[in-house]
């Protein structure tokens, strides 16, 4: 019994020790857990973002509160401009981040790009931005405007602009 | 006294949870092993099941059962689950094989046979407007499903969807 209790302890602590680690220095999240601060060259903007489509998600990190924190969301190059979809399903921790402080860095192909969220509730918006993002992710075709109608769920929108 | 051997004594208590792990349902992502206890049959009406965002199903290959967690929703009372990038999946596999399934759904077990549907296009329909409301939290005005594999070039998730029938209704 004494040496199960042991194997527990080591266990405990070798997965905090890897929380830990992941939480302060994985480049992106670990499974459900988000990473840390996102590494690269700081880079002006692209003049245009459709080389992003290329990637199935973006790579983002949340400049709010202490923690880095950062995770990979559903996004779309909307109009020339980089939006991002967080389903609630997924979590709220970005959400109730960029309340408080709308900054974000952007990882692609090693460069890193300051951004500023700004929420986007027209619906016409919102389906458009989800259209491309639910067929990539799903196989289903969307059509028309995204009204909400959430009862277990909410989807938040946002563009990001250059930082004001 | 302290274990002279932390790492085996680890590799131990690992050990044990993952037998532990095996002898019963899903945790989180990790799969699982048979769903125990007591089932009653599936409701012909499902709509309750749209309280909840997670549930567990139990598939059967031979003698071994396998159950996952997976998404859910309710389109007309009945109970639908789908999965994205399909065929590589154990447990649709399964279910293709033998459709007899139990899910666990709200800390209740349910018997039922799984029918897969996303290749009618209606059916198909009606549970991307479910999965749509429940998950992402909209309503669309049109949405439809993409069945089968995804042209060469396309970079879309293959998408399955089965209803699950109370276990006697061959319908």
């Amino acid at each position: 019994m004494r040496r199960l209790v042991s194997g527990v302890v080591v266990l405990a602590l070798v997965a905090g020790g890897a929380f830990a680690w992941i939480r302060l220095f994985a480049q992106g999240p670990v499974g459900p857990l988000p990473g840390g601060h996102l590494r690269g060259e700081v880079a002006a903007p692209p003049p245009s973002w459709d080389f992003a489509s290329r990637q199935p998600y973006l790579l983002v990190e949340s400049e709010a509160w202490t923690l880095p924190y950062s995770v990979s969301v559903w996004f779309q190059v909307h109009e020339g401009r980089l939006t991002i979809l967080l389903p609630s399903f997924f979590g709220d921790g970005l959400k109730r981040r960029l309340d408080d402080d709308p900054r974000l860095r952007v990882a692609m192909d090693g460069k890193v790009y300051e951004r500023t969220a700004v929420e986007v509730t027209d619906p016409e918006t919102v389906g458009a931005m989800l259209a491309p993002v639910i067929r990539r992710q799903f196989a289903i075709e969307i059509e028309g405007e995204a009204r909400p109608v959430g009862k277990m769920a909410e989807l938040w929108a946002y563009r990001l602009d250059d930082p004001s | 006294m302290r274990s002279a051997f932390p790492l085996r004594d680890a590799l131990l208590a690992l050990a044990l949870a993952t037998l532990g792990a095996l002898g019963c349902g899903p945790w989180g992502i990790v799969p699982g092993g048979p769903l125990l206890g007591s089932a009653r049959p599936l409701p012909a009406d499902a709509s309750f099941t749209e309280e909840h965002a997670l549930v567990a199903i139990e598939t059967r290959s031979g003698w071994l059962r396998h159950s996952v967690t997976v998404l859910c929703m309710a389109a007309e009372g009945r109970l639908y689950v789908m999965a994205r990038h399909a065929p590589g999946k154990r447990w649709v596999q399964n279910m293709v094989a033998d459709p007899r399934v139990r899910l666990e759904i709200g800390g209740e077990l349910y018997d039922g046979r799984a029918v897969r549907v996303d290749l009618d296009p209606a059916e198909a329909d009606r549970v991307a407007d479910a999965f749509l409301r429940k998950y992402v939290g909209v309503a669309v005005e049109r949405a439809r499903w993409l069945p089968g594999p995804p042209a060469e070039g396309d970079t879309r998730a293959e998408l399955w969807a089965f209803r699950i029938d109370p276990p006697g209704d061959a319908s």
